[in-house]
C-alpha cells in the first residue's frame, strides 16, 4: 500500500459529517495555520512542499500564491476550480462527494494564506447533487466556528460560496471560469493581466484545483519538507488518478508518484489489469488533451526505461515518444478499440466545447471532426491524414487559451503513433466498418501477446 | 404558464444573490437560470429569460448571451425526463454506442427528440465526469451509471410509474 494523504479516511463510515471528520483528526490544519502561522509562513510551507497544481498544468502552487497582488483596500479572492470536465477525469467529484470537509479545510487555510474573505467554489453544473453536500458541510463548519466571522477567535472572517456552472468545458480554464462566475459567457480572457493581478471583479484572484486545495491540509499538518519527501524529483506528494476504460477496476486511486505505469495498470491494488484478459493497446494517461501512447511507449520510455506515474517520467521523450500526467485522467484502451473512432469522439468534444473566440480553434476543431468522421466512415482519402496534421499544427499555439492546443494534441498524437491504422481505414473502407485494425505492431512489450 | 417565482423560489433567488458583493448581482445569473429552468417546466422561453433579466436588473441580451452559451439550459421544450447520454471517448470505448442505440429503439426517438407522450427526451452529451462508471447518463439531477440494457428498461419503467402516479 502506498502513502495515502487525501483518501486515507475516505472509507470511514460517516466521514462526510463534520462530527466524524473532526473526530478523525479533521480541521487540525486550520487550528495550526490560523493560530500558529501567518499567511507568509503558510505560503513558505507550500513552496517547500513542491506541490504542483493538480488541475492539469502542474504549475507550482506556492509560487502562484506568491504572485497575488495586495493593493491597499482591494478585496482578494480564492476560487476553487471544481469544473472538472476533461474527459477521463472524475477525481475532484470523488473528493467533494466523499470528503467534503477535507476540501473545506484546505479552502479555509488557503483563504487565510491569500487573504480571501469570500471564497468561491465553481462546480460544473452537471454535478448537480454535490453543491447540496458541500453546502451542508459549510453549515456544519460554520456552526463549529471554523467558517464565518472571527474563525476560532482569531479575527479571520471567511465565507465559502458554491456556484454551479451551466455546462461548458471551457469554464475550467481559469479566466473563462472567472467570466462565468461574473455571470457571463465563458470566453477566456487575454492574459496579461493575470488573475493574480486582476481576476474576479478585477480583484486579485487565485484559481486552484479541488485536489490542489485539499493537498494543503497534509502539507500544513506534516510540514512542507516532509510532504516533499514523498514522491520523486519534482513530483512531490500524492496524486489522485481517475482510471477508466477497458480495465478491471475503474475508479479513483491515490498514488505516490513512484509507482510504475505497469504496476498501476496491472496490479490488483489499482486497475487490476485489462478487462476480459485482453491486451493493452494504448492509453491516454492524463485526461483527453494529452497525447495518446501506444502500449510499447506507455510502459517503457523510448530509451527502454521503465515509465513511472509522475510528471517527469510520463513526459519523458517529449511529444515525440512521451505524454503528460495532466489532470490524472487515465484512459485505457484494449486491443478491440479503434484509434480513429476514439480520436473522432475527442475531436467532436473539442469542437463542441470551443468558445468560438479564435478562428483557428473554432474552425479548426470543426474541420478536424469532419475529416475524422469521413475517415471513420470509410470515406477518407490519404491526403486527409496530412490535412489533419496540417490543421492541428495551425491551431497549436495560435489561440487565446490552451483549449486550442488541447484539441490539437490528441489528433497529432493519434496520427504520430497510429498512422498505419488511419491508412488501413482509408485503404479498407468496407472492412473497417465491420472490423478493427487490432494490435498490429503496437504490442505491449512486457505482457507479450500470445 | 406565468413566469414568476413563487415565495419559495423567490427565497432561493435571494439566497443566491446574497453570495455576491453589492452591485455584482449579475454573478448570480447562471444559478438563477438553473432555478428558473427547474421552476418553469424544464426549459427557458424568452419570457423566462426576460423575467430573470428584470430580477437581476440587467439587460435581456446579457441573459440571452449566457443562456445560449451553456449546454445545460434548454431553450426548447423537453420531455419530463431528459436522458442525457454521454458519448465521449471513455464512455464510447466502454459501450455507450449500444446503450444509445438501445434507448433509440425502445423509445422510438432519435437524439434531440421527445416521445409522443411527452415523457422522455434523448440528448447526446459530452463527458459528464463519470468515465469510470460508464456507460452512463444524467437524468435531471442524478447520474445513472454502469448502464446495461436491463438497467435502461428498469429506469424507463420506474419513470413511467412515477409519471402515472402524478
Ligand atoms: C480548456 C481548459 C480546461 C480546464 N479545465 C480545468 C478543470 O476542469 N479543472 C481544473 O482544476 N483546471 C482546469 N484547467 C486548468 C485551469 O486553467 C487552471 O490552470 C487550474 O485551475 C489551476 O489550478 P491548479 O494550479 O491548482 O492546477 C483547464 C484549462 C483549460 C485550458
Ligand atoms: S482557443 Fe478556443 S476555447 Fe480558447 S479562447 Fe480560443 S476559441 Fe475559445
Ligand atoms: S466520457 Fe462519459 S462520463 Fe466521461
Amino acid at each position: 500500500m502506498g502513502v495515502k494523504l487525501l483518501l486515507e479516511k475516505a472509507n470511514v463510515p460517516g466521514i462526510r459529517s463534520f462530527e466524524v471528520y473532526r473526530r478523525e483528526g479533521g480541521y487540525r490544519s486550520v487550528e495550526k495555520a490560523l493560530k500558529e502561522m501567518n499567511p507568509e509562513s503558510i505560503v513558505e510551507e507550500v513552496k517547500k512542499s513542491g506541490l504542483r497544481g493538480r488541475g492539469g498544468a502542474g504549475f507550482p502552487t506556492g509560487m502562484k500564491w506568491s504572485f497575488i497582488a495586495k493593493p491597499e483596500g482591494v478585496p482578494r479572492h480564492l476560487v476553487c476550480n471544481a469544473d472538472e470536465s476533461e474527459p477521463g477525469t472524475f477525481k475532484d467529484r470523488y473528493l467533494m462527494e466523499f470528503l467534503p470537509h477535507l476540501l473545506l479545510e484546505g479552502l479555509i487555510v488557503s483563504s487565510f494564506a491569500l487573504g480571501s474573505n469570500d471564497t468561491y467554489i465553481y462546480i460544473r453544473g452537471e454535478y448537480a447533487w454535490i453543491p447540496d453536500i458541500l453546502e451542508e458541510a459549510i453549515e456544519e463548519a460554520k456552526a463549529a466556528g471554523f467558517l464565518g466571522k472571527n474563525i476560532l477567535g482569531t479575527g479571520f472572517d471567511c465565507n465559502i460560496h458554491v456556484q454551479r456552472g451551466g455546462g461548458a468545458y471551457i469554464c475550467g480554464e481559469e479566466t473563462a471560469l472567472i467570466e462565468s462566475l461574473e455571470g457571463k459567457r465563458g470566453n477566456p480572457r487575454i492574459k496579461p493581466p493575470f488573475p493574480a493581478i486582476q481576476g474576479l471583479w478585477m480583484r486579485p484572484t487565485v484559481v486552484n484545483n479541488v485536489e490542489t486545495l485539499a493537498a494543503i491540509v497534509p502539507i500544513i499538518n506534516m510540514g512542507g519538507d516532509e510532504y516533499a519527501k514523498i514522491g520523486v524529483g519534482r513530483s512531490t506528494g500524492t496524486k489522485l488518478i481517475s482510471a477508466c476504460g477497458n480495465i478491471n477496476k475503474p475508479g479513483v486511486y491515490e498514488i505516490d508518484m513512484t509507482i510504475s505505469v505497469e504496476e498501476f495498470i496491472y496490479s490488483d491494488e489499482y486497475c487490476g489489469g485489462i478487462k476480459g484478459g485482453k491486451k493493452l493497446k494504448a492509453c491516454i494517461p492524463g485526461g483527453s488533451s494529452v497525447p495518446i501512447l501506444p502500449a510499447n511507449l506507455l510502459l517503457k520510455t523510448a530509451k527502454g526505461e521503465t515509465r513511472y506515474m509522475n510528471y517527469e517520467s510520463l513526459s519523458d521523450g517529449g511529444f515525440a515518444t512521451g505524454s503528460m500526467l495532466g489532470s490524472g485522467g487515465f484512459i485505457v484502451l484494449d486491443e478491440d478499440q479503434c484509434i480513429v473512432k476514439n480520436t473522432l469522439t475527442l475531436a467532436r468534444f473539442y469542437r463542441h466545447e470551443s468558445c468560438g473566440q479564435c478562428s483557428p480553434c473554432r474552425e479548426g476543431t470543426g474541420w478536424m471532426e469532419k475529416i475524422l468522421y469521413k475517415i471513420e466512415h470509410g470515406k477518407g482519402s490519404m491526403s486527409d491524414i496530412d490535412l489533419l496534421w496540417d490543421i492541428q499544427r495551425k491551431i497549436e499555439g495560435n489561440t487565446i487559451c490552451p483549449l486550442g492546443d488541447a484539441a490539437a494534441w490528441p489528433v497529432a498524437a493519434a496520427i504520430r503513433h497510429f498512422r498505419d491504422e488511419f491508412e488501413w481505414h482509408i485503404n479498407n473502407p468496407e472492412l473497417s466498418q465491420t472490423s478493427n485494425f487490432g494490435l498490429q505492431h503496437y504490442a505491449d512489450p512486457i505482457h507479450v501477446p500470445a | 404558464m406565468v413566469y414568476i417565482f413563487n415565495d419559495t423560489q423567490m427565497a432561493e433567488f435571494k439566497r443566491l444573490v446574497a453570495r455576491y458583493p453589492e452591485g455584482k448581482q449579475k454573478s448570480a445569473l447562471l444559478p438563477v437560470l438553473h432555478l428558473a429552468q427547474e421552476s418553469f417546466d424544464g426549459w427557458l422561453p424568452t419570457e423566462a429569460l426576460d423575467y430573470v433579466a428584470s430580477l437581476l436588473q440587467i439587460e435581456p441580451i446579457e441573459v440571452y448571451e449566457v443562456a445560449t452559451f451553456y449546454s445545460m439550459y434548454n431553450l426548447k421544450p423537453v420531455g419530463k425526463y431528459v436522458f442525457e447520454v454521454c458519448q465521449t471517448g471513455p464512455c464510447m470505448i466502454s459501450g455507450s454506442d449500444s446503450i444509445i442505440d438501445y434507448i433509440k429503439q425502445v423509445l422510438s426517438i432519435q437524439p434531440g427528440e421527445t416521445t409522443k407522450d411527452g415523457l422522455f427526451t434523448l440528448k447526446l452529451v459530452e463527458c459528464l465526469g463519470a468515465c469510470g462508471y460508464a456507460p452512463m447518463m444524467q437524468v435531471g439531477k442524478i447520474y445513472k451509471e454502469h448502464l446495461t440494457k436491463e438497467k435502461v428498461d428498469a429506469i424507463i419503467a420506474e419513470y413511467r410509474q412515477v409519471a402515472n402516479k402524478n
